[in-house]
Protein backbone atom coordinates (compact mmCIF):
# COMPACT_ATOMS: atom_id res chain seq x y z
CA UNK A 1 0.00 0.00 0.00
CA UNK A 2 3.07 2.29 0.87
CA UNK A 3 4.10 1.60 -2.77
CA UNK A 4 0.93 3.19 -3.95
CA UNK A 5 0.61 6.07 -1.63
CA UNK A 6 3.79 7.10 -2.74
CA UNK A 7 3.02 6.38 -6.44
CA UNK A 8 -0.06 8.72 -6.07
CA UNK A 9 1.59 11.80 -4.64
CA UNK A 10 4.86 11.73 -7.33
CA UNK A 11 1.63 11.63 -9.80
CA UNK A 12 -0.22 13.94 -8.39
CA UNK A 13 3.01 16.58 -7.59
CA UNK A 14 3.69 15.61 -11.20
CA UNK A 15 0.63 16.64 -12.31
CA UNK A 16 -0.05 20.11 -10.25
CA UNK A 17 3.38 21.19 -12.36
CA UNK A 18 2.24 20.61 -15.44
CA UNK A 19 0.69 23.47 -18.17
CA UNK A 20 -2.02 21.02 -18.74
CA UNK A 21 -3.06 21.39 -14.79
CA UNK A 22 -3.63 24.82 -14.89
CA UNK A 23 -5.32 24.35 -18.64
CA UNK A 24 -7.62 22.03 -16.53
CA UNK A 25 -8.30 24.79 -13.85
CA UNK A 26 -8.87 27.54 -16.09
CA UNK A 27 -11.33 25.09 -18.21
CA UNK A 28 -13.18 24.81 -14.83
CA UNK A 29 -13.57 28.59 -14.02
CA UNK A 30 -14.18 29.00 -17.59
CA UNK A 31 -16.64 26.33 -17.85
CA UNK A 32 -18.08 28.57 -14.64
CA UNK A 33 -17.94 31.56 -16.04
CA UNK A 34 -20.22 31.09 -19.26
CA UNK A 35 -22.30 28.70 -17.34
CA UNK A 36 -23.10 31.61 -15.13
CA UNK A 37 -23.59 33.97 -18.02
CA UNK A 38 -26.31 31.58 -19.81
CA UNK A 39 -28.12 30.88 -16.12
CA UNK A 40 -28.28 34.46 -15.90
CA UNK A 41 -29.52 35.16 -19.65
CA UNK A 42 -32.14 32.27 -19.48
CA UNK A 43 -33.47 34.04 -16.32
CA UNK A 44 -33.40 37.53 -17.68
CA UNK A 45 -35.72 36.30 -20.22
CA UNK A 46 -38.06 34.93 -17.56
CA UNK A 47 -40.89 37.32 -17.54
CA UNK A 48 -42.74 38.63 -14.46
CA UNK A 49 -45.44 36.60 -12.83
CA UNK A 50 -44.22 33.42 -14.57
CA UNK A 51 -45.48 30.72 -12.36
CA UNK A 52 -42.66 28.74 -9.46
CA UNK A 53 -43.46 25.55 -11.29
CA UNK A 54 -42.81 27.14 -15.01
CA UNK A 55 -39.19 28.82 -13.54
CA UNK A 56 -38.39 25.30 -11.68
CA UNK A 57 -38.73 23.63 -15.15
CA UNK A 58 -36.25 26.68 -16.82
CA UNK A 59 -34.04 25.61 -13.93
CA UNK A 60 -34.22 22.13 -14.12
CA UNK A 61 -33.93 21.98 -18.14
CA UNK A 62 -31.00 24.55 -17.67
CA UNK A 63 -29.15 22.96 -14.85
CA UNK A 64 -29.24 19.40 -16.89
CA UNK A 65 -27.62 20.54 -19.84
CA UNK A 66 -25.03 23.05 -18.41
CA UNK A 67 -23.52 20.21 -16.78
CA UNK A 68 -23.90 17.86 -18.96
CA UNK A 69 -22.21 19.72 -21.91
CA UNK A 70 -19.45 21.31 -19.22
CA UNK A 71 -18.49 18.03 -17.89
CA UNK A 72 -18.26 16.07 -21.09
CA UNK A 73 -15.99 18.70 -22.28
CA UNK A 74 -14.21 18.86 -18.98
CA UNK A 75 -13.81 15.11 -19.51
CA UNK A 76 -11.71 15.62 -22.65
CA UNK A 77 -9.95 17.87 -21.11
CA UNK A 78 -8.71 16.21 -18.07
CA UNK A 79 -8.52 13.00 -20.29
CA UNK A 80 -5.23 14.68 -22.03
CA UNK A 81 -3.73 16.05 -18.95
CA UNK A 82 -3.39 12.86 -17.18
CA UNK A 83 -2.48 11.15 -20.45
CA UNK A 84 0.53 13.97 -20.83
CA UNK A 85 1.21 12.86 -17.63
CA UNK A 86 1.58 9.21 -17.97
CA UNK A 87 3.52 10.34 -21.63
CA UNK A 88 6.46 12.23 -19.40
CA UNK A 89 6.56 8.81 -17.07
CA UNK A 90 6.80 6.03 -19.20
CA UNK A 91 9.39 7.82 -21.93
CA UNK A 92 12.60 5.88 -22.48
CA UNK A 93 15.41 7.20 -20.19
CA UNK A 94 12.56 8.36 -17.43
CA UNK A 95 10.48 5.12 -17.48
CA UNK A 96 14.01 2.77 -16.22
CA UNK A 97 14.10 5.12 -13.07
CA UNK A 98 10.50 4.48 -12.14
CA UNK A 99 11.32 0.98 -12.54
CA UNK A 100 14.31 0.95 -10.32
CA UNK A 101 12.13 2.45 -7.28
CA UNK A 102 11.68 0.03 -4.29
CA UNK A 103 7.91 -0.65 -5.27
CA UNK A 104 5.87 -2.91 -7.11
CA UNK A 105 5.32 -2.69 -10.71
CA UNK A 106 1.48 -2.77 -10.01
CA UNK A 107 2.37 -0.45 -6.92
CA UNK A 108 3.06 1.76 -9.64
CA UNK A 109 0.15 1.38 -11.90
CA UNK A 110 -2.42 1.54 -9.74
CA UNK A 111 -0.79 4.88 -8.25
CA UNK A 112 -0.98 5.79 -11.64
CA UNK A 113 -4.59 5.29 -12.30
CA UNK A 114 -6.01 6.39 -9.15
CA UNK A 115 -4.20 9.86 -9.21
CA UNK A 116 -5.93 10.50 -12.69
CA UNK A 117 -9.51 9.39 -10.77
CA UNK A 118 -8.81 11.05 -8.09
CA UNK A 119 -7.82 14.47 -10.10
CA UNK A 120 -10.71 14.15 -12.60
CA UNK A 121 -13.10 13.57 -9.17
CA UNK A 122 -11.90 16.65 -8.03
CA UNK A 123 -12.16 18.82 -11.06
CA UNK A 124 -16.07 17.15 -11.76
CA UNK A 125 -16.58 18.07 -8.25
CA UNK A 126 -15.87 21.68 -8.27
CA UNK A 127 -16.74 22.10 -11.41
CA UNK A 128 -20.31 20.20 -10.85
CA UNK A 129 -20.65 22.14 -7.45
CA UNK A 130 -19.71 25.33 -8.82
CA UNK A 131 -22.22 25.28 -11.70
CA UNK A 132 -24.97 24.45 -9.71
CA UNK A 133 -23.94 27.30 -6.66
CA UNK A 134 -24.14 30.32 -9.20
CA UNK A 135 -26.92 28.55 -11.09
CA UNK A 136 -28.90 28.29 -8.21
CA UNK A 137 -28.49 31.58 -6.39
CA UNK A 138 -29.52 33.41 -9.83
CA UNK A 139 -32.29 31.29 -10.17
CA UNK A 140 -32.83 31.47 -6.16
CA UNK A 141 -34.06 28.57 -5.65
CA UNK A 142 -31.36 25.17 -4.65
CA UNK A 143 -32.52 21.83 -5.74
CA UNK A 144 -29.42 19.36 -5.69
CA UNK A 145 -31.52 16.29 -7.26
CA UNK A 146 -29.70 16.10 -10.79
CA UNK A 147 -26.09 16.42 -8.87
CA UNK A 148 -25.27 12.90 -8.15
CA UNK A 149 -25.55 12.24 -12.23
CA UNK A 150 -23.25 14.91 -12.92
CA UNK A 151 -20.67 12.81 -11.18
CA UNK A 152 -21.74 9.44 -13.16
CA UNK A 153 -19.82 11.11 -15.45
CA UNK A 154 -16.64 10.19 -13.70
CA UNK A 155 -17.02 7.19 -14.37
CA UNK A 156 -17.02 7.62 -18.32
CA UNK A 157 -13.53 8.98 -17.84
CA UNK A 158 -12.63 6.01 -15.70
CA UNK A 159 -13.54 3.81 -19.05
CA UNK A 160 -11.51 6.40 -21.18
CA UNK A 161 -8.20 6.97 -18.93
CA UNK A 162 -7.96 2.71 -18.07
CA UNK A 163 -8.08 2.58 -21.63
CA UNK A 164 -4.81 5.20 -21.95
CA UNK A 165 -3.49 3.01 -18.76
CA UNK A 166 -3.83 -0.37 -20.40
CA UNK A 167 -2.39 0.93 -23.87
CA UNK A 168 0.17 3.14 -22.37
CA UNK A 169 1.69 0.76 -19.66
CA UNK A 170 0.97 -2.18 -21.46
CA UNK A 171 2.43 -0.99 -24.78
CA UNK A 172 4.40 2.07 -24.53
CA UNK A 173 2.48 4.21 -26.82
CA UNK A 174 0.20 6.78 -24.47
CA UNK A 175 -0.83 8.71 -27.94
CA UNK A 176 -2.06 5.58 -29.25
CA UNK A 177 -4.27 4.78 -25.71
CA UNK A 178 -5.31 8.36 -26.10
CA UNK A 179 -6.81 7.69 -29.30
CA UNK A 180 -8.49 4.41 -28.50
CA UNK A 181 -9.69 5.79 -25.59
CA UNK A 182 -11.59 8.60 -27.22
CA UNK A 183 -12.52 5.99 -30.65
CA UNK A 184 -13.98 4.18 -27.84
CA UNK A 185 -16.37 6.70 -26.14
CA UNK A 186 -16.88 8.71 -29.32
CA UNK A 187 -17.28 5.86 -31.61
CA UNK A 188 -17.79 2.29 -30.16
CA UNK A 189 -19.61 3.08 -27.46
CA UNK A 190 -21.70 5.27 -29.09
CA UNK A 191 -22.65 2.73 -31.75
CA UNK A 192 -23.08 0.17 -29.66
CA UNK A 193 -25.78 2.05 -27.57
CA UNK A 194 -27.63 2.89 -30.57
CA UNK A 195 -27.94 0.13 -32.01
CA UNK A 196 -28.75 -1.73 -28.37
CA UNK A 197 -31.80 0.27 -28.78
CA UNK A 198 -32.29 0.25 -32.10
CA UNK A 199 -32.69 -3.85 -32.42
CA UNK A 200 -34.72 -4.24 -29.47
CA UNK A 201 -38.15 -4.79 -31.92
CA UNK A 202 -36.33 -6.45 -34.68
CA UNK A 203 -37.42 -9.61 -35.49
CA UNK A 204 -33.40 -11.40 -35.95
CA UNK A 205 -33.15 -13.09 -32.68
CA UNK A 206 -29.41 -13.42 -33.09
CA UNK A 207 -28.96 -9.92 -33.90
CA UNK A 208 -30.57 -8.86 -31.31
CA UNK A 209 -28.55 -11.32 -28.82
CA UNK A 210 -24.74 -10.26 -30.27
CA UNK A 211 -25.78 -6.85 -29.66
CA UNK A 212 -27.08 -7.45 -26.19
CA UNK A 213 -24.22 -9.72 -25.31
CA UNK A 214 -21.52 -6.66 -26.57
CA UNK A 215 -23.66 -4.38 -25.44
CA UNK A 216 -23.52 -5.71 -21.68
CA UNK A 217 -19.61 -6.54 -21.76
CA UNK A 218 -18.96 -3.10 -22.94
CA UNK A 219 -18.12 -0.90 -20.30
CA UNK A 220 -21.04 2.71 -21.45
CA UNK A 221 -19.06 5.74 -21.53
CA UNK A 222 -20.95 7.44 -24.07
CA UNK A 223 -24.62 6.34 -21.87
CA UNK A 224 -22.97 7.69 -18.20
CA UNK A 225 -21.98 11.02 -20.61
CA UNK A 226 -25.86 11.36 -21.86
CA UNK A 227 -28.38 13.80 -20.60
CA UNK A 228 -30.50 10.79 -20.32
CA UNK A 229 -29.97 10.10 -16.52
CA UNK A 230 -29.78 13.48 -15.62
CA UNK A 231 -33.19 14.73 -17.37
CA UNK A 232 -34.99 11.88 -15.01
CA UNK A 233 -35.61 9.84 -17.76
CA UNK A 234 -37.57 6.28 -16.77
CA UNK A 235 -35.40 3.49 -17.29
CA UNK A 236 -36.20 -0.10 -16.37
CA UNK A 237 -35.33 -1.09 -12.83
CA UNK A 238 -32.36 -2.04 -12.01
CA UNK A 239 -30.96 -0.93 -15.13
CA UNK A 240 -28.62 1.87 -13.91
CA UNK A 241 -26.94 -0.34 -11.41
CA UNK A 242 -26.36 -2.95 -14.21
CA UNK A 243 -24.90 -0.44 -16.30
CA UNK A 244 -22.14 0.84 -13.72
CA UNK A 245 -21.74 -3.32 -12.65
CA UNK A 246 -21.32 -4.28 -16.01
CA UNK A 247 -18.52 -1.18 -16.76
CA UNK A 248 -16.58 -1.98 -13.38
CA UNK A 249 -16.49 -5.39 -14.56
CA UNK A 250 -14.97 -4.62 -17.79
CA UNK A 251 -12.33 -1.68 -16.27
CA UNK A 252 -11.37 -4.49 -13.34
CA UNK A 253 -11.00 -7.37 -16.16
CA UNK A 254 -8.96 -4.75 -18.50
CA UNK A 255 -7.15 -3.31 -15.44
CA UNK A 256 -5.83 -6.86 -14.18
CA UNK A 257 -4.55 -7.40 -17.74
CA UNK A 258 -2.56 -4.09 -17.88
CA UNK A 259 -1.45 -5.50 -14.64
CA UNK A 260 -0.05 -8.71 -15.98
CA UNK A 261 1.15 -7.43 -18.99
CA UNK A 262 2.90 -4.40 -17.12
CA UNK A 263 4.01 -6.96 -14.48
CA UNK A 264 5.53 -9.79 -16.79
CA UNK A 265 7.25 -7.05 -20.08
CA UNK A 266 10.95 -6.55 -20.37
CA UNK A 267 11.60 -3.14 -20.21
CA UNK B 1 32.54 -11.56 3.14
CA UNK B 2 29.91 -12.79 1.06
CA UNK B 3 29.40 -10.90 -2.11
CA UNK B 4 27.08 -8.05 -3.07
CA UNK B 5 26.39 -8.73 -6.46
CA UNK B 6 26.39 -12.19 -8.14
CA UNK B 7 25.12 -13.78 -11.01
CA UNK B 8 25.49 -17.64 -11.84
CA UNK B 9 25.02 -19.28 -15.56
CA UNK B 10 22.58 -16.16 -15.78
CA UNK B 11 21.01 -15.92 -19.68
CA UNK B 12 18.65 -13.62 -21.27
CA UNK B 13 17.36 -14.42 -24.63
CA UNK B 14 15.02 -11.45 -26.00
CA UNK B 15 11.74 -13.27 -27.72
CA UNK B 16 10.60 -12.49 -31.11
CA UNK B 17 10.87 -13.70 -34.83
CA UNK B 18 14.57 -13.72 -34.10
CA UNK B 19 15.43 -14.19 -30.42
CA UNK B 20 18.63 -12.60 -29.62
CA UNK B 21 20.33 -13.98 -26.57
CA UNK B 22 21.82 -10.81 -24.74
CA UNK B 23 22.96 -13.11 -21.93
CA UNK B 24 25.14 -16.38 -22.51
CA UNK B 25 25.89 -17.88 -19.32
CA UNK B 26 27.14 -15.32 -17.24
CA UNK B 27 28.92 -15.51 -14.13
CA UNK B 28 30.58 -12.97 -12.03
CA UNK B 29 30.77 -11.74 -8.24
CA UNK B 30 31.57 -8.65 -7.13
CA UNK B 31 32.79 -8.11 -3.50
CA UNK B 32 31.28 -5.17 -1.08
CA UNK B 33 33.45 -1.97 -1.39
CA UNK B 34 34.64 -2.78 -4.65
CA UNK B 35 34.35 -0.68 -7.96
CA UNK B 36 33.64 -3.26 -10.31
CA UNK B 37 33.56 -2.67 -14.25
CA UNK B 38 31.56 -4.46 -17.00
CA UNK B 39 33.35 -3.16 -20.19
CA UNK B 40 32.06 -4.44 -23.64
CA UNK B 41 30.87 -2.45 -27.24
CA UNK B 42 27.44 -1.40 -27.45
CA UNK B 43 24.88 -4.18 -27.41
CA UNK B 44 27.02 -6.34 -25.70
CA UNK B 45 24.91 -7.07 -22.99
CA UNK B 46 26.22 -4.89 -20.04
CA UNK B 47 22.63 -2.96 -19.79
CA UNK B 48 20.61 -6.03 -19.83
CA UNK B 49 22.12 -7.43 -16.77
CA UNK B 50 21.98 -4.18 -14.76
CA UNK B 51 18.29 -4.15 -16.22
CA UNK B 52 18.16 -7.86 -15.00
CA UNK B 53 19.85 -7.06 -10.94
CA UNK B 54 17.05 -3.98 -11.05
CA UNK B 55 14.02 -6.46 -12.42
CA UNK B 56 13.44 -4.10 -15.37
CA UNK B 57 14.34 -7.10 -17.23
CA UNK B 58 13.39 -10.45 -16.51
CA UNK B 59 16.11 -13.52 -16.64
CA UNK B 60 15.69 -16.64 -18.79
CA UNK B 61 17.89 -18.89 -16.91
CA UNK B 62 20.55 -19.44 -14.46
CA UNK B 63 20.59 -16.65 -10.88
CA UNK B 64 21.58 -13.86 -8.70
CA UNK B 65 21.77 -12.38 -5.99
CA UNK B 66 21.68 -9.11 -4.72
CA UNK B 67 23.46 -8.56 -0.73
CA UNK B 68 23.41 -12.35 -0.81
CA UNK B 69 19.89 -12.60 -1.37
CA UNK B 70 19.01 -15.43 -3.91
CA UNK B 71 14.66 -14.37 -3.63
CA UNK B 72 14.56 -11.25 -5.78
CA UNK B 73 12.79 -9.04 -3.64
CA UNK B 74 11.78 -5.18 -4.61
CA UNK B 75 12.74 -3.47 -1.15
CA UNK B 76 16.24 -4.65 -2.32
CA UNK B 77 16.23 -1.63 -4.11
CA UNK B 78 16.05 0.27 -1.46
CA UNK B 79 19.45 -0.18 -1.27
CA UNK B 80 20.51 0.51 -4.55
CA UNK B 81 21.62 3.59 -6.67
CA UNK B 82 20.93 3.62 -10.18
CA UNK B 83 21.90 5.79 -13.02
CA UNK B 84 20.50 4.68 -16.81
CA UNK B 85 21.98 5.10 -19.98
CA UNK B 86 20.24 8.25 -21.12
CA UNK B 87 18.41 9.07 -18.01
CA UNK B 88 16.32 12.07 -19.04
CA UNK B 89 13.96 13.39 -16.19
CA UNK B 90 10.15 14.40 -16.25
CA UNK B 91 10.04 17.85 -17.99
CA UNK B 92 7.77 19.32 -15.66
CA UNK B 93 10.36 19.91 -12.78
CA UNK B 94 13.29 21.27 -11.79
CA UNK B 95 16.26 19.52 -10.76
CA UNK B 96 15.52 20.08 -7.51
CA UNK B 97 11.91 19.61 -7.63
CA UNK B 98 12.75 15.99 -9.43
CA UNK B 99 15.29 15.08 -6.86
CA UNK B 100 12.83 16.03 -3.88
CA UNK B 101 9.42 13.91 -6.13
CA UNK B 102 11.84 10.98 -6.83
CA UNK B 103 13.25 10.85 -3.33
CA UNK B 104 9.23 10.13 -2.20
CA UNK B 105 9.89 6.43 -3.61
CA UNK B 106 12.58 6.27 -0.66
CA UNK B 107 10.93 7.51 2.04
CA UNK B 108 13.33 10.24 2.81
CA UNK B 109 12.36 12.43 5.37
CA UNK B 110 11.49 16.27 3.67
CA UNK B 111 14.29 17.52 5.86
CA UNK B 112 16.63 15.29 4.69
CA UNK B 113 15.83 15.58 1.20
CA UNK B 114 16.76 19.02 1.35
CA UNK B 115 19.69 18.10 3.19
CA UNK B 116 20.95 16.01 1.07
CA UNK B 117 20.09 17.56 -2.64
CA UNK B 118 22.25 20.63 -1.18
CA UNK B 119 25.07 18.39 -0.49
CA UNK B 120 24.95 16.60 -3.51
CA UNK B 121 24.26 19.85 -5.78
CA UNK B 122 27.41 21.56 -4.56
CA UNK B 123 29.51 18.09 -5.15
CA UNK B 124 28.24 17.86 -8.52
CA UNK B 125 28.62 21.41 -9.42
CA UNK B 126 24.66 22.22 -9.65
CA UNK B 127 24.02 24.54 -7.62
CA UNK B 128 23.61 27.34 -10.03
CA UNK B 129 21.32 25.77 -12.10
CA UNK B 130 19.26 23.83 -9.43
CA UNK B 131 16.09 25.74 -10.07
CA UNK B 132 16.04 25.18 -13.58
CA UNK B 133 14.13 22.90 -15.59
CA UNK B 134 16.28 19.23 -15.97
CA UNK B 135 14.75 19.39 -19.82
CA UNK B 136 16.85 22.64 -20.43
CA UNK B 137 20.03 20.43 -19.58
CA UNK B 138 23.31 19.83 -21.40
CA UNK B 139 23.66 16.21 -22.02
CA UNK B 140 26.60 16.81 -19.42
CA UNK B 141 24.38 18.48 -16.65
CA UNK B 142 21.68 15.64 -17.14
CA UNK B 143 24.19 13.09 -16.33
CA UNK B 144 25.56 15.40 -13.27
CA UNK B 145 21.83 15.06 -12.24
CA UNK B 146 21.76 11.86 -12.74
CA UNK B 147 24.47 10.84 -10.58
CA UNK B 148 23.15 12.84 -7.60
CA UNK B 149 19.69 11.32 -8.28
CA UNK B 150 21.52 7.45 -7.82
CA UNK B 151 23.25 8.99 -4.42
CA UNK B 152 20.17 10.71 -2.97
CA UNK B 153 19.13 8.15 -0.67
CA UNK B 154 23.31 7.23 0.07
CA UNK B 155 22.89 3.57 -1.35
CA UNK B 156 25.59 1.09 -0.55
CA UNK B 157 25.46 -0.24 -3.95
CA UNK B 158 25.49 2.24 -7.22
CA UNK B 159 25.08 0.87 -10.12
CA UNK B 160 26.29 3.78 -13.21
CA UNK B 161 25.21 2.86 -16.65
CA UNK B 162 28.15 4.70 -18.61
CA UNK B 163 27.95 7.44 -15.67
CA UNK B 164 30.63 10.26 -17.89
CA UNK B 165 28.86 9.82 -21.53
CA UNK B 166 28.61 13.22 -22.48
CA UNK B 167 30.34 14.55 -19.41
CA UNK B 168 33.74 17.38 -20.18
CA UNK B 169 37.18 16.05 -19.38
CA UNK B 170 37.07 18.15 -16.06
CA UNK B 171 34.02 17.13 -15.34
CA UNK B 172 35.24 13.18 -15.38
CA UNK B 173 37.58 13.64 -13.65
CA UNK B 174 35.42 15.04 -10.69
CA UNK B 175 33.38 12.14 -11.01
CA UNK B 176 36.54 9.66 -10.46
CA UNK B 177 36.89 11.38 -7.18
CA UNK B 178 33.38 11.57 -6.69
CA UNK B 179 33.69 7.79 -7.19
CA UNK B 180 37.17 7.07 -5.19
CA UNK B 181 35.53 8.91 -2.14
CA UNK B 182 32.42 6.85 -1.98
CA UNK B 183 34.61 3.59 -2.59
CA UNK B 184 36.58 5.17 0.87
CA UNK B 185 33.19 5.16 2.31
CA UNK B 186 33.15 1.33 1.85
CA UNK B 187 30.08 1.74 -1.19
CA UNK B 188 30.23 -1.01 -4.22
CA UNK B 189 30.21 0.97 -7.15
CA UNK B 190 28.86 -1.42 -10.27
CA UNK B 191 30.18 0.64 -13.43
CA UNK B 192 29.24 -0.24 -17.09
CA UNK B 193 31.71 1.43 -19.65
CA UNK B 194 33.11 1.75 -22.71
CA UNK B 195 35.77 4.62 -21.65
CA UNK B 196 38.42 2.33 -21.12
CA UNK B 197 40.98 4.41 -19.85
CA UNK B 198 38.75 5.84 -17.24
CA UNK B 199 37.70 2.74 -16.04
CA UNK B 200 41.68 1.29 -15.50
CA UNK B 201 41.91 4.71 -13.32
CA UNK B 202 39.53 3.54 -11.32
CA UNK B 203 37.68 0.05 -10.96
CA UNK B 204 39.48 -2.26 -8.57
CA UNK B 205 38.06 -5.70 -10.74
CA UNK B 206 36.60 -5.60 -14.31
CA UNK B 207 34.81 -8.14 -16.72
CA UNK B 208 34.95 -8.14 -20.54
CA UNK B 209 31.82 -8.91 -22.20
CA UNK B 210 31.51 -9.52 -25.46
CA UNK B 211 28.27 -10.69 -27.46
CA UNK B 212 26.47 -12.15 -24.05
CA UNK B 213 29.60 -14.25 -23.40
CA UNK B 214 31.86 -13.31 -20.79
CA UNK B 215 35.33 -13.26 -21.92
CA UNK B 216 37.90 -12.37 -18.98
CA UNK B 217 37.19 -11.67 -15.59
CA UNK B 218 39.81 -10.33 -12.72
CA UNK B 219 41.49 -7.33 -11.10
CA UNK B 220 43.21 -4.48 -13.60
CA UNK B 221 46.38 -5.82 -11.73
CA UNK B 222 45.93 -8.76 -12.75
CA UNK B 223 44.84 -8.72 -16.35
CA UNK B 224 47.00 -6.26 -17.48
CA UNK B 225 50.03 -7.60 -16.20
CA UNK B 226 49.61 -10.52 -18.29
CA UNK B 227 51.13 -9.31 -21.40
CA UNK B 228 54.04 -6.91 -19.13
CA UNK B 229 57.52 -7.21 -20.57
CA UNK B 230 61.00 -5.12 -20.64
CA UNK B 231 62.67 -4.65 -24.01
CA UNK B 232 66.30 -4.20 -23.91
CA UNK B 233 68.41 -2.63 -26.87
CA UNK B 234 71.87 -3.32 -26.74
CA UNK B 235 75.05 -2.14 -28.52
CA UNK B 236 75.18 -5.33 -30.79
CA UNK B 237 73.61 -8.61 -31.08
CA UNK B 238 74.17 -11.48 -29.74
CA UNK B 239 75.48 -15.13 -30.82
CA UNK B 240 73.48 -18.26 -30.98
CA UNK B 241 75.88 -18.93 -28.23
CA UNK B 242 75.69 -16.11 -25.96
CA UNK B 243 71.75 -16.40 -26.67
CA UNK B 244 71.40 -19.89 -25.48
CA UNK B 245 73.44 -18.91 -21.91
CA UNK B 246 70.78 -16.14 -21.17
CA UNK B 247 67.89 -17.85 -20.32
CA UNK B 248 64.32 -15.79 -20.43
CA UNK B 249 65.77 -13.34 -23.24
CA UNK B 250 63.69 -13.53 -26.58
CA UNK B 251 64.86 -11.91 -29.64
CA UNK B 252 62.96 -8.94 -30.99
CA UNK B 253 65.29 -8.32 -34.18
CA UNK B 254 68.84 -7.96 -34.54
CA UNK B 255 69.56 -5.50 -31.22
CA UNK B 256 66.33 -5.51 -29.20
CA UNK B 257 65.55 -8.36 -27.01
CA UNK B 258 62.60 -9.12 -24.93
CA UNK B 259 62.01 -10.48 -21.33
CA UNK B 260 58.48 -11.53 -20.87
CA UNK B 261 58.38 -10.54 -16.81
CA UNK B 262 57.60 -8.12 -14.38
CA UNK B 263 60.66 -9.85 -12.29
CA UNK B 264 62.85 -7.19 -11.64
CA UNK B 265 65.60 -9.62 -10.15
CA UNK B 266 65.57 -11.61 -13.08
CA UNK B 267 65.59 -8.54 -15.01
CA UNK B 268 68.84 -7.82 -13.07
CA UNK B 269 70.74 -10.75 -13.24
CA UNK B 270 70.10 -10.83 -17.40
CA UNK B 271 71.72 -7.08 -17.25
CA UNK B 272 74.63 -8.33 -15.21
CA UNK B 273 74.82 -11.06 -17.95
CA UNK B 274 75.10 -8.83 -20.77
CA UNK B 275 77.57 -6.33 -19.25
CA UNK B 276 79.51 -9.80 -18.42
CA UNK B 277 79.49 -9.96 -22.26
CA UNK B 278 80.84 -6.48 -22.41
CA UNK B 279 77.83 -5.80 -24.65
CA UNK B 280 76.32 -1.74 -23.76
CA UNK B 281 73.04 -1.86 -22.95
CA UNK B 282 71.51 1.38 -24.88
CA UNK B 283 67.96 1.16 -23.44
CA UNK B 284 65.34 -0.76 -20.99
CA UNK B 285 62.01 -0.46 -21.59
CA UNK B 286 59.25 -1.51 -19.48
CA UNK B 287 56.31 -2.71 -21.50
CA UNK B 288 52.92 -3.39 -19.91
CA UNK B 289 49.35 -3.53 -21.79
CA UNK B 290 46.81 -1.39 -20.74
CA UNK B 291 42.94 -1.90 -20.44
CA UNK B 292 42.08 -0.88 -23.82
CA UNK B 293 45.39 -3.07 -25.28
CA UNK B 294 43.78 -5.73 -23.52
CA UNK B 295 39.99 -5.46 -24.50
CA UNK B 296 40.73 -5.44 -28.02
CA UNK B 297 43.02 -8.35 -28.20
CA UNK B 298 40.35 -10.36 -25.76
CA UNK B 299 37.42 -9.03 -28.46
CA UNK B 300 39.65 -10.01 -31.52
CA UNK B 301 40.27 -13.15 -29.97
CA UNK B 302 37.19 -14.06 -29.92
CA UNK B 303 35.96 -12.71 -32.85
CA UNK B 304 38.81 -15.38 -34.82
CA UNK B 305 37.56 -18.18 -32.52
CA UNK B 306 33.95 -17.91 -33.33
Amino acid sequence: MKGITQSVLFFFDHLRRSKSFWVTIGGVVVMIVISALISYSVYDNITPGTAVAKIQQSYDFTLINLLNATTQLMIFVGLFTVAITVNSVIKRGVFDIFLSFPVRRWELLTGAFLSGIIFMFVVLLFLTMGIWVIHSSIFGMFYGEVLHWGLLNLLGFVIMFHLVIFVSFGFRSPIAGLLTAIAYSVIVSSVVFVMQQMIQTSSKVWLRETVNVVYWILPKSSEFSSSFFMAGQPTAEGHVLKLIISSLLFIFTVFGLTIIIFEKKDY
Amino acid sequence: MSEIVSSKNLTKIYPGKIKVKALDDFSISVMPGQIFGLLGQNGAGKTTFIKILLGITRLTEGSFSLFGSNEYNHLLKKNIGYLPENIQFPEVFTARQSLAALARFYEMEPSLIKKRTGELFELLGLEKIADRRAKTFSKGQNQRLGIARALLHDPDLIILDEPTDGIDPVGRKEIRTILQDLKSKGKTIFLNSHILSEVEMITDSVAILHKGKLLRTGTIHELTHENTHFEIKISRGLTLEEENSIVYLEKISEKLYRYNGSEVTELNRIIDKVRNLEILIEEITLRKSNLEELFIKTINADERVN
